[in-house]
């Protein structure tokens, strides 16, 4: 079984350990770091392979840089309080008051979506993605792909970040080293 | 632990070298003897507290407390940043390259290198438009705010400035020059064919990690810091202005 590794962020004691333990108990989960603010989270993340960031949303206002570093990032709200929350910022929410059977059947639930989201990561690129990124290497925009490819620049915008997921590139650059090392562009085509 | 202004020079440097680079920043050469912290920052006309600050911040990283960094004066802040871009650029990234340039392989070695060659080369000229953005235009901004308020006049062109073009706008588009790098990782540990020098790959990817996780705090000292202690300037200004407590000057 895979484990997901995951990032604490909580200031209540009880709470973290309470998540803690029952976290490490379905044996699904690797606790990289508990942080009781947000303060070292930004290089735990960027340092460490982080699948899941479980978070005390009133400490949200301090994540929104990392959110937006990180657009993968799944975060799992920990709700202690009746304050309203923006639902769509998080992968799903659990909630101090929900009861056992609650809690256990919302934590098989995130840990199944989370690892159908990083499955995809592991999967080799498909035929039509690397005919998308020959000519990402080639220097075309969106667009030009679109038009290229007779598909929507939407679609376009999709595989690309799939392609980035899966190879782990972000930048245009990088991904034409891949494609002149993967024989998938010759240098001599490459700008 | 906390480094703090008795402990001696040597000893610190014993317990964590990584304080190597900060000594660096603070262009603060070896041969310390017995001296301690306190008399070493007086004879290089250094502020103490201030290194302690950046020291205890490089010794733990659980130290920043931005608060206490935003107490400092923005120029001791702006320069130590400038000193950090020197670093980067006649230090780090020189080293970097220099070991890129000496990776050979065994097949297309030509090609390999190349590819490299002018990624790096690239990333090299993004850096150099990022920190030259903020060497020409942010922290001269940000300096001459504290002048303003040091000597309660504004220029015209100032507070234009503040007005129409205030730090918020930069720390808004303040990207991050990571990306390339974060890449360039990717392509040495899982796509480039293992070098024939095998352990330069290695001592280039630990450098890179290290660069990164330096870059970061560079960021984060502009982002948390020098950006808040500016926009208090900005603000005390233009309270300031209200109450007739500052002067416009052409
Ligand atoms: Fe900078
Ligand atoms: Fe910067």
């Amino acid at each position: 079984m895979k484990l997901l590794n995951i990032l604490v962020v909580e200031s209540s004691y009880i709470i973290i350990k309470g998540l803690i333990s029952i976290l490490e108990g379905s044996g699904r989960y690797n606790i990289v770091e508990k942080l009781p603010n947000h303060n070292r989270a930004n290089d735990i993340i960027s340092e460490n392979k982080i699948d899941l960031l479980f978070l005390n949303p009133a400490l949200l206002d301090n994540f929104y840089e990392i959110i937006s570093k990180n657009p993968d990032l799944k975060i799992i709200s920990v709700i202690s309080d009746n304050s309203k929350i923006n639902k769509d910022l998080f992968f799903d929410n659990i909630n101090v008051i929900d009861n056992k059977a609650d809690v256990v059947f919302k934590l098989e639930n995130i840990y199944k979506k989370a690892i159908e989201n990083i499955d995809l990561e592991n999967k080799e690129i498909s035929k039509r993605e690397i005919s998308i990124l020959r000519l990402v290497a080639l220097g075309y925009t969106n667009k030009e792909i679109a038009v290229e490819l007779f598909i929507s620049p939407h679609t376009v915008i999709t595989h690309r970040k799939h392609i980035t997921k899966k190879l782990g590139i972000k930048t245009v650059s990088g991904l034409t080293i891949y494609a002149v090392l993967n024989n998938i562009i010759d240098l001599t085509e490459a700008k | 632990m906390e480094f703090i202004n008795s402990h001696k020079m040597a000893d610190i440097i014993h317990l964590n070298h990584n304080l190597l680079s900060v000594l660096y920043r603070f262009n603060i050469s070896l041969g310390f003897g017995e001296k301690d912290v306190e008399t070493i920052c007086l004879e290089n006309n250094i502020n103490v507290d201030f290194f302690l600050e950046i020291a205890n911040l490089f010794n733990d990283k659980e130290y920043f407390n931005e608060k206490n960094l935003q107490l400092f004066s923005a120029k001791l802040i702006v320069n130590y940043l400038l000193n950090t871009h020197d670093y980067y650029v006649s230090e780090k990234i020189p080293e970097i390259y220099k070991l890129i340039l000496s990776l050979k392989f065994d097949t297309d070695s030509e090609r390999n290198q190349g590819l490299i060659k002018n990624f790096f080369d690239e990333y090299k000229k993004e850096f150099q438009q990022h920190i030259l953005r903020e060497e020409e235009h942010i922290y001269p901004y940000v300096i001459s705010l504290q002048k303003a308020v040091d000597t309660k006049e504004v220029s015209k062109l100032l507070l234009k400035k503040i007005k129409e073009n205030s730090i918020e706008t930069y720390g808004v588009e303040h990207g991050d020059i990571e990306e390339k790098l974060y890449d360039l990782k990717n392509i040495i540990i899982k796509y480039l064919p293992p070098p024939i020098n095998g352990t330069v790959s290695n001592i280039i990817l630990s450098k890179l990690f290290k660069l990164e996780s330096d870059l970061n705090q560079h960021s984060r000292i502009e982002n948390k810091v020098m950006i808040p202690v500016a926009s208090r300037m900005e603000k005390e200004i233009l309270f300031n202005l209200k109450l007739n407590k500052i002067k416009i000057v052409n």
